[in-house]
């Protein structure tokens, strides 16, 4: 409206300047909104541009002259994960996104970029905002404005990820191909129609002799490692092959190998044929059984070697079977002589007074008889043979022996072997003396007793005989001791001498002391009592007097030793006296029980030192001492007496034992042999040694008394 | 004969040996009730021990003993010079050994059973013995004490004296004068305290100087 006021006043003022004027505005005007509609079309064209830029599916982007990121389009955050925004802050984008094995390359590609270079489809990696790698590619060209000056370069870069993709598997399975071909225990080739090789694998270039797969290729057959005539039948299979376009499997071929050996192949042949379907050549494989030949060969061996074998092991059957036919008629003939040796046992076991017998316990506990020898019945007088919870034979034992037969029992059942002597009574009411040595069987140590085997032999002979032997012991060292006796009146009529003088004295002084007006009362008990005591010795002297005197027959009871050289010890110290010697006894305590006759053996001990006396009382100047010393040296206990006489001479030492051997011009001779009989009869020993200081010691050694013989 | 009454000195000690216990505490007893004192010996070692030489006593010794015998202990004190009577006692009487006691002095010599009378006799008798013996002992001392003083020229006068020479005599032989054998003879006799020639010739067959007549 203001443009058209402004044109009136103009008509108003002058009209050729103002036409004029006019037609300027005019054209002006005109021009203006020419310029105006041009630009709305550069803009509308820009618009158009850009939106396709920013809608391609690649990234696009321009890069001014300095290296930095002038504009990129939307396409980079879909790729990269960041947006356009944030590239377009990036100081180097893109390097800074390039993967680092990449970047030197890159670099290298963009600063030539900016020199001016193009370039097409660079590969390179990049990493995504969520650290991805994605494989893309670049390509780029310089920008100039139309007087040629560079601008920069503008550069589109693809997502080539399913690309790369497709070429690692081609690689992979042209790797996996070129694995199986290499590692297949066959040879691979491939020929032309020429019958040239094309290829092979690493077995068949060894067997062809060649060194490397593809050195084969051009070749024919008859330029490798077999012979002609190998060649011509591989020819002319594979002429039928080619021509008649039909495979050919498992042909067994001899081949000559390359390290000359001859291989058994065996060799499938299949026609190549190219789109069209013309036969241009063939595949081979041929596989080496030359192994397979060679183990079949030797399966064959072994099979028939194993026949050969049962053949053998068949015959040595048969052998054995021959022969255990002849052992077992020899053993039917050993048993058959078994037989009679066992009717003769029992012959023998009938004769002899032997009989055997086992014991088994039940599994209860109980005894009972498992077997005995036909001699019991005999010996026993045919009873009814019954066990008794102890073990013995019910009603069998003579009733002193029940003591001795539960000792045995309990010994047994302790698991000792015991010995033992007893008495049985036999129907007929007979008394007979028995022998048994019994053992008791037990599986191991902490089990109980299971068995128990033994024999008794009937000793009532050796017995009644062993009896009439001792009673004539009995009364020969009687003899010796009435003549022992007589040689000891003397000293004996001290030993009561002593007594009756301490009698008499006192019996007079208590006399005088009752004649003074005031009597010493306790002068006149000390009178009484040392005659009472002196009355009871005297008794005491005669009691073992008579005693040694007394012909009895011997009774052996448990003894001590001590308790025995106690008894002694008055006569032997009497003895002593008269000599003029000193008497030292050694007994220790605690010694063990022996088995004997008192009587016996103190008649031994009192001859023993009446010898030891006598001969110190032939010797002079020497202080006459005598040691009666008792000792317990291992399963003995000894007595030995001691002197200091002049010891035994050459001849007294090898006659000592003899009877009626003597020095002494009143000696009978008997006493160191009847010594000796009675020790042996005890089970011991009678013996003597020199001393080192001179004199000799006899020593009687008596055997301890065993807890089971108590 | 009683004894009893004229024994000389009560504190005198009887040794009893015997190695019968029975029999030597009779003894004893036996010896306490007549009023003299008993000592115990069970054999001639525990006697040795006991024995005091200043104590005047009696043994009554068994002859048999273990050890050292009764005989073996008298011939050891006989030997020595210590004379205790002995009575000896014994169960078996020997001839030999009963002699043989008896030569060396016994006083008695008894077997058992003994009569008690018969033993106390011994006892006193040999007590008895014991005192004179001392007293012998006591006298002889003396006059070996008083010989004792003299010088020896005094010595060599008083044996010429004794011997019954005169003093002229005397003095040729010892080659001086008269005058002075006088001068010794005089000291002697003031030494001696001998109131005569009998008197001094006793005093030196006392001291051993001369043998004794018997």
């Amino acid at each position: 409206m203001t443009s058209q006021g402004d044109s009136e006043r103009a008509d108003a003022g002058g009209n050729a300047e103002d036409v004029l004027l006019r037609r300027r505005v005019a054209e002006l005007s005109c021009d203006l909104a020419e310029q105006t509609n041009r630009a709305r079309e550069l803009a509308d064209e820009a618009a158009r541009f850009r939106a396709v830029a920013d809608c391609t599916y690649d990234v696009e982007c321009w890069v001014g002259a300095d290296g930095r990121l002038v504009w990129v389009n939307r396409a980079v955050e879909r790729l990269t994960g960041y947006s356009a925004a944030e590239c377009l802050a990036m100081a180097d984008f893109p390097a800074s996104l390039v993967h680092e094995e990449d970047r030197a390359r890159i670099l290298e590609a963009f600063r030539d970029a900016r020199h001016g270079s193009s370039g097409n489809d660079l590969p390179f990696r990049i990493r995504r905002r969520d650290g991805g790698l994605v494989w893309v590619a670049v390509s780029w060209q310089p920008i100039c404005d139309p007087s040629g000056r560079c601008l920069g370069h503008r550069s589109s870069i693809r997502d080539i990820s399913d690309r790369k993709q497709a070429e690692d598997r081609l690689i992979q399975q042209g790797k996996l191909l070129a694995g199986i071909l290499a590692n297949i225990p066959c040879g691979i080739f491939w020929k032309g129609r020429d019958f040239k090789y094309q290829g092979c694998n690493e077995a068949f270039a060894r067997s062809a002799g060649v060194a490397r797969p593809e050195d084969i290729v051009g070749r024919n057959d008859y330029e490798l490692a077999w012979d002609v005539d190998q060649a011509d039948t591989f020819r002319a299979c594979d002429r039928r092959v080619m021509e008649e376009n039909r495979p050919m499997y498992n042909i067994q071929e001899t081949e000559r190998q390359a390290d000359g050996r001859q291989a058994i192949l065996l060799t499938s042949k299949v026609p190549l044929q190219d789109a069209d379907g013309r036969v241009w050549g063939l595949l081979g494989v041929d596989t080496d059984i030359s192994e397979l030949k060679r183990v079949e060969a030797e399966l064959r061996q072994i099979k028939a070697e194993l026949e050969s074998r049962v053949e053998r092991r068949t015959a040595k059957l048969a052998e054995s079977n021959r022969r255990l036919k002849i052992e077992i008629a020899e053993r039917s003939r050993a048993e058959a002589a078994l037989r009679v040796s066992q009717d003769r046992y029992r012959l023998i076991s009938e004769l002899t007074s032997d009989y055997a017998y086992a014991l088994s316990r039940t599994v209860d506990g109980d005894w009972r008889i498992e077997w005995f020898s036909d001699a019991f019945t005999r010996i026993t007088g045919g009873v009814t043979l019954q066990l008794d919870p102890a073990g013995g034979w019910q009603g069998l034992i003579h009733p002193e022996d029940a003591a001795v037969m539960e000792r045995r029992w309990q010994g047994l059942l302790s698991g000792r072997s015991v010995t033992a002597e007893y008495r049985i009574v036999t129907t007929a009411g007979r008394p007979l003396w028995l022998r048994d040595h019994a053992r008791p069987l037990r599986n191991d140590a902490t089990e109980g007793v299971r068995r128990i085997l033994g024999a008794a032999q009937d000793i009532t002979e050796r017995k009644r005989a062993e009896d009439q032997a001792r009673r004539h012991q009995d009364a020969l060292a009687h003899v010796a001791r009435l003549s022992t006796m007589g040689e000891l009146t003397g000293q004996l009529a001290h030993e009561l001498n002593q007594p009756l003088c301490t009698v008499v004295g006192n019996a007079q002084t208590a006399q005088r002391l009752l004649a003074s007006p005031v009597p010493d009362a306790a002068e006149l008990r000390g009178a009484l009592d040392d005659i009472v005591a002196a009355g009871k010795h005297a008794g005491e002297v005669i009691r073992r007097l008579r005693s040694l005197v007394r012909q009895q027959q011997s009774q052996p009871t448990v003894l001590n030793l001590e308790r025995l050289v106690e008894e002694v010890g008055g006569f032997i110290e009497a003895d002593a006296r008269r000599h003029g010697a000193l008497v030292r006894f050694d007994i220790p305590d605690n010694l063990p029980m022996v088995r004997g006759d008192s009587i016996q053996l103190q008649q031994v001990l009192l001859n023993l030192v009446r010898n030891g006396l006598e001969a110190m009382a032939g010797a002079a100047g020497r202080a006459r001492e005598l040691t009666v010393r008792v000792d317990h040296r291992g399963r003995e206990v000894t007595v030995g007496i001691t002197d200091r006489g002049a010891g035994l001479s050459a001849e007294t030492s090898a006659r000592a034992f003899e009877p009626f051997f003597t020095t002494k011009p009143a000696g009978l001779g008997l006493g160191l042999s009847i010594s000796r009989s009675i020790v042996e009869a005890h089970g011991g020993r009678l013996w003597w040694e020199p001393n080192p200081e001179g004199g000799a010691t006899f020593v009687v050694a008596l055997p301890v008394l065993e807890e089971s013989d108590a | 004969m009683n004894s009893h009454r004229d024994a000389p000195q009560t504190c005198q000690t009887v040794y009893v040996v015997d190695d019968d216990p029975g029999v030597r505490q009779m003894i004893a007893r036996m010896v306490r009730s007549i009023g003299l004192q008993a000592e115990v010996c069970a054999s001639v070692d525990e006697f040795l021990r006991a024995y005091d030489d200043e104590r005047p006593g009696c043994l009554v010794l068994d002859i048999r003993m273990p050890g050292e015998s009764g005989l073996a202990l008298q011939e050891r004190l006989v030997a020595k010079g210590a004379a205790v009577p002995i009575v000896f006692i014994t169960g078996h009487g020997s001839i030999r050994a009963s002699v043989q006691a008896m030569k060396l002095g016994a006083v008695d010599f008894l077997e058992k059973p003994f009569d008690d009378q018969a033993l106390l006799d011994a006892i006193h008798k040999a007590l008895a013995t014991a005192a004179e013996q001392r007293r012998a002992d006591a006298r002889r001392m003396d006059a070996q004490t008083k010989l004792a003083r003299l010088t020896p020229r005094e010595r060599e006068v008083l044996v010429l004296v004794v011997a019954g020479l005169a003093n002229k005599q005397i003095a040729a032989r010892l080659g001086t004068t008269e005058q002075t054998i006088k001068m010794h003879r005089g000291r002697v006799m003031a030494k001696t305290q001998a109131d005569s020639l009998p008197d001094l010739v006793l005093l030196a067959q006392l001291a051993g100087v001369i043998p004794s007549p018997s």
